[in-house]
């Protein structure tokens, strides 16, 4: 469902220097399968999210969601994509109605189809009590609810969480991961960013791990304990940290 | 592109804003409220005040130095004159008057004319910044006229001629002005004003909302990431900008014109006064493309703000100079000519004075409606443009600043620090600079150039521990470049001056102007190379060094454009001359140009010298050229030249652009 070949995003400094925020990063996630984008704050993992939700394009390299390509179908692949981050990006002005009713006019969904997802949605998800009522005045957790029903509203095939329990209370966080799980069961495609170690142990089938905007180690958790003969994902990483780290100090080196 | 979706984001938005309090203030209730309340407290206050002074009495002093018959006359008419009183006799009556106890003091004296007759000549001593003081005059004048006109009579009499012949000349005021301009006045002069600002205030109120608000409540990537298109999403939030300003707008111009109008009801004059409609219309029709024009504006403020209040305080200088151009239309000496339609703002301010003061001329309101059309064009295009900017619209974290100063130095090559460079050297010139001028050009000019150009941008360098070539660039560049650089000088300096030209039939240059032109240019008993040192080689050396050696510099980091077109527009403000703003401007970016082509200063340098020698001695020794004289019509170089002179130019540049190294924006 997800095809990353080579995407590369540069940045330019205030100086005039470019900064790599994603280097030749290729990986693939297929339906029904959780893939974690593992890694540090700053590592490239949003960047890498934004470029494939289409907001912002790529310098190099290309991807395709659904068999559709970011670069030359970017209407196409936003209806194929929920997204769902940790901001809950709702308006506060208006009601959860209103809000999943916009969404969902954009994503040319009909009316009637709108009202019947809000209706199911609000059964499975405890959401009628505050359905009319302003987002300004609801609490996060319920705030989180609305969001999740948002980036669902059109039924997308693939569903991207850009660390999506970032800052949440234990039960709201809760509420995330058993909506991924949901999506799974559904046959999504879910792509998953995290700085969290446990986190990806805990929910992903396949981990990315990034550092620096280049793949660090790929796989699933139990080949990638196998490859580095260690137990604890956290160990696991800051491993290929540093033999990235080594590497570039030798190829450094070569040069000089 | 769907209109459905633009539509189903603009029904969003203004449900959005209008569930916001500041935007129901400030677009509904602040009309509606303000300007009755304002009104009936103005005209209370204005009318009790006005009033006052009519009814008040005014202490005056008499020192009557004449004692005679004429004088007792006189201090008696005064004594009779309602409310004038007579300050008790004292000697300290100036200190009274200083302590403004007394109104005014009228010293009487007696002065002998010819054929033996006596005059009385009174003098009165009072003050015009004060009101009441000034109404002492009036009221002690218009007694004394009385009574002159009373004792030229008694003295025609005396001498048996009838008092009749003194009937010369009879002044009846006739005011045709009719109460509906007298209204319209009124309502010209504030109405241009309160529109433009109102409009600025409800776009943005909305604007700021819909960008830089969406921006940090963290919507704006949800949005990006629906099914909308980046260009449903920014024609949909700027339809619902415009319908916010728009909004605001009308109800303004409403609520003034009807508390306005039930003012003047109140006044109770015999007839009904109104303004028609039509007006009004008019007005909207200017209007609307202003809004836009402003929506585009605070639109891209909110687009590029990292927040609200970032974008908030982007409008504020906007304000600022809206309102003083708008200010315009409070000027009476200044009226509606064509050149003034073309400039944004103050076009629409006279236009909308002229429309209400009834005397609208059809070809000034349409070239100031296409005018401020195809501004709007440029605005909606640019703001659009900024939207599609990943870099902008993700510009939420201020990247830290890169030193580049020397070591331990200031760090001077900033754009930031650029301009406030340029406001303290802006500062020097507009004191310093034009004094010395104005006391000698020769030795001013000189002064200027050395002691507030080029002294103070090495002193800057210095400030920034910079060695002289960090700043002033020497890369080697073809011996050709030099050639062709110098040759087209020529045809640069004849477009600049054909555009001078142009500039001069939209905008009249004043006669004053033209003499102080001359008068710069009048190099008496000196010698030609000392002319051509004073005139050119330093200007261009000094003015090379600061322009394209440090502001190009400093602004280097915005792109490549960038640096050349604010460097040439500090170069043509530094100018302190309104009317050759767009020629020097237009230099500038070509010496800007080949700056940025060659790297190497002597290129603009050498560029600038020889077209300042060409201009020193086309207009010095124009008739002493041989052929110069076909080359001019009316006083002016001939329109032809232009193609000739393009031609020249083209063929130059291609040299040019063939030897140097490649420009890439």
């Amino acid at each position: 469902m997800i095809k990353v070949e080579g995407l590369t995003k540069v940045f330019k400094k205030r100086d005039g220097s470019i900064f790599k925020a994603v280097d030749e990063f290729s990986f693939e996630a297929e339906r029904g399968q959780i893939v974690t984008l593992l890694g540090v704050n700053g590592a490239g993992k949003t960047t890498m999210l934004r470029m494939l939700s289409t907001v912002l394009n790529p310098d190099g390299g290309e991807a395709f969601l659904g068999g559709h390509s970011i670069r030359t179908e970017p209407d196409k692949v936003r209806r194929v994509i929920g997204f769902l981050s940790g901001d809950t990006g709702l308006y506060n002005r208006l009601t959860p109605r209103e809000i999943l009713t916009y969404f969902g006019k954009l994503y040319e969904v009909s009316a009637v189809e709108i009202k019947k997802r809000i209706a199911e949605m609000a059964d499975l998800l405890d959401m009628h009590e505050f359905l009319d009522r302003k987002v300004d005045v609801l609490s996060t957790g319920m705030k989180q609810k609305v969001s999740i029903c948002r980036s669902i509203i059109h039924n997308p095939p693939i569903m991207i969480f850009d660390e999506p329990t970032a800052g949440l209370d234990i039960l709201t966080a809760r509420t995330i991961v058993s909506f991924i799980h949901k999506c799974k069961e559904d046959g999504k495609c879910i792509l998953f960013s995290t700085h969290i170690m446990r986190e990806a142990e805990r929910i992903a089938d396949k981990i990315e791990m990034i550092h620096q905007g280049r793949l660090l180690a790929e796989g699933e958790l139990s080949e990638i304990r196998d490859e580095s003969g260690l137990d604890d994902l956290d160990d696991i990483f800051i491993h290929y940290v540093n033999q990235s780290r080594l590497l570039s100090e030798k190829v450094a080196a070569d040069e000089y | 592109m769907s209109i459905r979706k633009i539509i189903i984001v603009f029904r969003k938005e203004m449900l959005d804003l209008f569930r916001d309090k500041r935007t129901i203030i400030t677009s509904i209730v602040v009309p509606i409220v303000l300007y009755p309340v304002l009104m009936i407290g103005f005209s209370a206050v204005l009318s009790r005040q006005t009033t006052k002074l009519h009814e008040q009495e005014v202490l005056i002093y008499i020192v009557d130095n004449a004692q005679d018959e004429y004088s007792e006359t006189a201090v008696e008419i005064l004594e009779e004159t309602p409310r004038i009183q007579f300050y008790q006799p004292t000697d300290h009556y100036t200190e009274l008057f200083e302590q403004k106890v007394l109104q005014a003091i009228v010293t009487l004296e007696s002065e002998e004319a010819a054929d033996g007759y006596s005059f009385l000549k009174a003098r009165i001593t009072y003050s015009r910044v004060d009101e009441r003081s000034e109404h002492a005059f009036n009221r002690i004048n218009e007694a004394l006229q009385k009574l002159e006109t009373e004792l030229i009579g008694r003295r025609l009499q005396e001498i048996n001629i009838s008092q009749d012949l003194l009937q010369v000349i009879e002044i009846e005021s006739d005011d045709v002005a009719t109460e509906q301009q007298t209204l319209g006045m009124i309502l010209a002069r504030i109405l241009p004003y309160f529109l433009i600002l109102v409009s600025i205030s409800g776009a943005s109120v909305a604007a700021v909302d819909l960008v830089a608000g969406e921006k940090e409540r963290g919507t704006l990537e949800t949005i990006l990431v629906s099914a909308a298109q980046r260009n449903e999403l920014v024609l949909g939030k700027f339809l619902a900008v415009i319908s916010i300003a728009l909004l605001t707008v009308l109800l303004n111009l409403m609520s003034i014109f009807f508390s306005f109008r039930h003012l003047i009801s109140q006044a109770a004059v015999e007839t009904t006064i109104d303004i028609p409609f039509g007006s009004l219309f008019l007005v909207l029709v200017l209007m609307v493309p202003m809004i836009i024009f402003f929506s585009a504006i605070v639109f891209s403020f909110s687009t590029y703000a990292r927040n609200m209040k970032e974008s908030y305080s982007y409008t504020q200088p906007l304000l600022i100079i809206a309102m003083i151009l708008s200010f315009v239309s409070a000027v009476p000496a200044i009226e509606t000519t064509f050149g003034m339609t073309l400039i944004p703002v103050i076009n629409v301010s006279l236009m909308i004075k002229d429309i209400m003061l009834g005397d609208l001329n059809l070809f000034l309101f349409l070239s100031t409606l296409v005018s401020t059309c195809i501004l709007v064009v440029l605005a909606i295009s640019f703001s659009i443009s900024l939207f599609h900017k990943e870099a902008i619209l993700f510009r939420t974290t201020e990247d830290t600043p890169v030193k580049k100063g020397g070591k331990g130095g200031l760090n001077i090559l900033t754009p930031g620090f650029a301009v406030l460079f340029f406001v303290v050297i802006l500062l020097l010139f507009f004191y310093l600079g034009t004094k010395w001028q104005s006391q000698n050009a020769e030795t001013g000019l000189i002064m200027t150039l050395v002691l507030l150009v080029l002294v103070p941008t090495l002193l800057l360098i210095k400030l920034g521990k910079l060695r002289l070539t960090d700043v002033l660039s020497l890369k080697p560049t073809k011996a050709i470049n030099y050639i062709t650089i110098l040759l087209a000088a020529l045809p640069v300096f004849f477009l600049t001056s054909l555009l001078s030209q142009i500039i001069n039939l939209i905008y009249p240059y004043p006669a004053d102007y033209l003499e102080r032109l001359q008068q710069v240019l009048s190099f008496e008993g000196r010698s030609f190379l000392y002319i051509l040192f004073v005139m050119a080689v330093l200007p261009g050396i000094t003015e090379e060094v600061m322009f394209r050696g440090y502001f190009i510099k400093a602004f280097r980091e915005k792109g490549v454009w960038f640096c050349i077109i604010a460097s040439a527009i500090l170069f043509a403000v530094l100018h302190l001359d309104m009317f050759r703003l767009i020629p020097v401007a237009v230099i500038g970016i070509w010496l800007g140009y080949i700056m940025i082509r060659t790297g190497n200063i002597l290129i603009p340098i050498i560029a600038h010298t020889t077209n300042n020698v060409l201009a020193y001695s086309f207009f010095t020794y124009g008739e002493h050229i041989p052929g110069f004289q076909y080359l001019l019509q009316d006083d002016q170089f001939a329109w032809w030249t232009a193609l000739p002179a393009l031609v020249i130019f083209y063929f130059l540049w291609k040299i040019f652009d063939r030897q140097s190294k490649p420009f890439n924006p």
